[in-house]
């Protein structure tokens, strides 16, 4: 009795198992997008055109311009402060877009330079509560002194 | 001073817990009742002592008592009285006191429930419970301490995160946690009965409604997360493969495999060492989806911001990990199936296969969820697993899981015919294959999934609307009954219930195939045509609302020439917050929901509107109803085998 349970329990594990890795495999790494800096899409521009991109980075500060009747967002991106990769996005600005915070944009290099991005995701603030916690954490010591 | 009082509490519990678990071994190596029943009187205590902390820490909340560092970072004196005493759960350590509270909560009431009945297996199961619930004590009163005191006192808190104030995130999380705390009863009873040695049905049948209800607690706390977001982040849906989503599906889909199993070992004896270790699993993973929640290392919507219970976290799930599975080795012997053997076509193979195929899906979403973590730990490499992944890998999965669905109610146990089901599929085919003609000459170029989907939804739903039907049949109403003919029946009635839900709910999903979503900027009085509606931006208005002010673009919407509607999606301003929040106007349909968030009001005097259209996606909510409808149903009948066993 025991001997041919164990077999179809082995059967069993080795059908999940089996499934899954078939799954994965089939599927493929084209669902895993890779990040890359702005810096990287600049330092090699040839190397990312006509491919879909995932780029992470902050937006400069005073970069924005927003065109609404053509619902147009232009702006800069960089990791480093130095080199600056011009984005062109169609559709509204999502919530919580302006200078200084990250985003998450997909898309492509169109022209030397220039992204054009598909997708565009502001990165939430790390905490999830009210956001000015940290300003009045100054504030409760500026209270202390 | 009160919420000293609270602190003190919690100390109490620590000290009554370790107590309980002492006292219960050495009642049962001595087999002395009177220390048994002086470890259930300490836990009943914890329980109180839990719920005096809560309410200390609550108080506080509600004076504004901003010497609570909890108090002062998620709550401010500007805040409606409702969501004061909501924001005691709005940060981790709050919610973590939320979670000891319901499982004391629970304990408190298995021992009022089975001191009496379940008399063996009570005190093994009690230890279970006191490990976990002094897990959470110690977190409580050491590294995550929600009574942690400020000083200097601040004049103001922080306040509360503005999404947070919607009634959504009212039931959101408490449903949640009585959904994953729940499922530590069900795995409590299973390594109780390891612990003890006797393993019959007793754990699978005391614990069949408390699963049950977990799984309804933590699939209403799902829908609300998805209600919630959908009302309030303005994005035009409501499931987004966000991990921490993720985190509570992983468990669901494991419990949905639980609830279904346990069926087969109480009708059958068998799939016992199966049914241990998939409520090993999903306790774990409800305690992973904690951590994944709570810990920050997963970038989410939902971070709580980095906290220091991330590595406690980790180090109790591979101690539960490990233990619970060398307590499932050491006890194999005494799990052996005892059932004979039986056809290939049979309700047994059916289940088994539904378990497989949630179970495989369960660790799809894990795999996909987890991946980017280690990928970036291990490789280093950044990466980022979108929806496309996961639903391309999970669409046929759903789709084989409804199909099953209406295959397993016809199969009989042990053997059914080929021939049977045939005929009894024959209908039902007919029905989805007419409904594909139909669906494909109307609406041209469909997707293959989309098909596939609903010819699975037409067939399994004809089915189980149809066994509906026949229970009725088989306890017609009668003078001598009255109405107890509906009482008849019920766990399977509730079950068929629970089904077409699940056929409501799919059929929800199935609607984001057409989707539809643009954004445009307008001047007053221009109109813009989406769908079947015409949008014309009326004039920007501010107006006051609760504790925030408000900017909104008022749109008339028309169809057919008739206004049906004036929505007025807004930006709402919190005093305590620098960012605006978006406020949606949805105009409601069964058949598609007309949503519109607003972008902003431009400098120009243009309004920028996002406007999307969502078919059937009230389904999914209306889907809800039948989940608690057959849920209760399902739960008011006491298993017949337990009566039997007293």
């Amino acid at each position: 009795m025991a001997a041919p349970r164990k077999i179809k329990l082995l059967i069993g594990v080795a059908i999940i198992i089996g499934v899954f890795v078939g799954i994965l495999v089939s599927v493929g790494s084209e669902n895993f997008i890779y990040y890359h800096t702005p810096s990287e899409a600049l330092k090699d521009p040839a190397k990312f055109q006509h491919r879909e991109i995932r780029v992470m980075g902050l937006v400069e500060k005073g970069s924005i311009q927003w065109f609404p009747q053509e619902m147009k967002l232009r702006f800069r991106v960089s990791d480093d402060s130095k080199n600056f990769l011009a984005v062109e996005y169609q559709g509204s600005k999502p919530d919580m877009f302006k200078g200084g915070r990250g985003v998450v944009l997909e898309g492509v290099i169109s022209s030397p330079g220039v992204f054009s991005a598909s997708n565009l995701l502001v990165k939430h603030n790390e905490e999830y509560r009210a956001e000015k916690h940290s300003e009045n954490k100054e504030y409760y010591k500026t209270l202390k002194n | 001073m009160i919420i000293n009082i609270g602190y003190f509490a919690l100390l109490t519990a620590v000290g009554l817990t370790i107590y309980a678990v002492a006292a219960n071994i050495i009642g049962i190596k001595r087999d002395s009742f009177n220390i048994i029943l002086s470890a259930q009187y300490s836990l009943t205590a914890v329980f109180i002592m839990v719920l005096t902390a809560y309410l200390a820490l609550t108080y506080s909340f509600a004076v504004d008592d901003f010497s609570v560092r909890l108090v002062a970072e998620h709550s401010s004196s500007d805040l409606p009285l409702f969501y004061k005493m909501t924001a005691v759960w709005g940060g981790t350590r709050g919610s973590l006191l939320l979670w000891e509270l319901i499982l004391s909560f629970y304990t408190a009431l298995i021992i009022f429930r089975y001191k009496n009945n379940s008399k063996e297996l009570l005190p093994y199961t009690l230890i279970v419970l006191s490990l976990i619930s002094l897990f959470l004590l110690f977190l409580l009163t050491g590294w995550s301490n929600p009574m942690a005191r400020l000083f200097p006192v601040p004049i103001e808190g922080a306040g509360l995160n503005p999404l947070l104030q919607n009634p959504g995130m009212v039931y959101h999380p408490p449903s949640l946690y009585l959904g994953y705390v729940g499922f530590s009863v069900p795995f409590a009873f299973a390594m109780g009965a390891l612990l003890r040695g006797k393993l019959d049905n007793r754990w699978i049948l005391t614990t069949r409604r408390w699963s049950l209800f977990a799984w309804i607690c933590l699939t209403a706390g799902m829908v609300f997360g998805g209600n919630w977001a959908y009302l309030e982040l303005g994005w035009g849906g409501y499931w987004a493969w966000d991990p921490v989503e993720n985190a509570s599906l992983i468990p669901w889909l494991t419990g949905t495999a639980f609830l279904h199993s346990v069926i087969v070992q109480e009708k059958r004896n068998s799939l016992k060492i199966w049914n241990m270790l998939l409520i090993t699993a999903t306790f774990t993973l409800s305690i992973l989806g904690t951590f994944i929640t709570r810990s920050g290392i997963l970038s989410s919507v939902h971070s709580f911001g980095k906290t220091s219970i991330g590595p406690a976290f980790l180090v109790f799930i591979v101690i539960v990990l490990v233990l619970s599975n060398i307590a499932i080795f050491l006890r194999q012997p005494l799990l052996a199936s005892k059932s004979p053997a039986s056809g290939f076509l049979c309700k047994e193979n059916s289940f088994l296969l539904n378990n497989i195929v949630f179970v495989v899906m369960a660790f799809t979403v894990l795999y996909g969820t987890l991946f980017p973590l280690l990928s970036e730990s291990l490789a280093d490499k950044k990466i980022s697993i979108q929806a496309p992944f996961f639903n391309t890998i999970l669409t046929p999965f759903a789709i084989l899981t409804i199909l099953l669905m209406g295959v397993t109610h016809i199969l009989a146990w042990k053997k059914t015919s080929p021939g049977r089901l045939l005929k009894n599929l024959l209908f039902p085919s007919l029905t989805a294959a007419a409904l594909l003609i139909i669906l494909n000459l109307t609406i041209p170029d469909l997707p293959w999934q989309f098909n596939l989907t609903a010819a699975a939804l037409a067939l399994s739903g004809f089915v189980v609307t149809q066994e509906f039907i026949r229970s009725y049949k088989i306890h017609p109403p009668s003078k001598n009954n009255g109405l107890k003919f509906l009482l008849k029946d019920r766990r399977r009635r509730g079950a068929l219930i629970i089904h077409i839900g699940v056929i409501l709910l799919m059929s929800g999903v199935c609607g984001n195939f057409f989707n539809y979503e643009t954004s445009f900027s307008l001047y007053p009085g221009e109109e813009k045509t989406v769908g079947s509606y015409d949008l014309k931006f009326m004039e920007a208005k501010f107006f006051q609302h609760q504790n925030s002010r408000r900017q909104g673009a008022e749109v008339a919407v028309f169809q057919n020439k008739k206004q049906i509607d004036v929505l007025l999606p807004a930006k709402a301003y919190y005093p305590t917050s620098p960012q605006p929040m978006t406020e949606v106007a949805i105009h409601r349909s069964l058949v598609e929901d007309l949503y519109l968030s607003l972008s902003e009001i431009n400098k120009d005097g243009s309004a920028t509107i996002n406007v999307y259209i969502n078919p059937l996606v009230n389904l999914v909510w209306l889907s809800m109803l039948f989940f608690i409808i057959g849920s209760a149903w399902s739960m008011s009948h006491k298993p017949t085998q337990l009566k039997k066993m007293k």
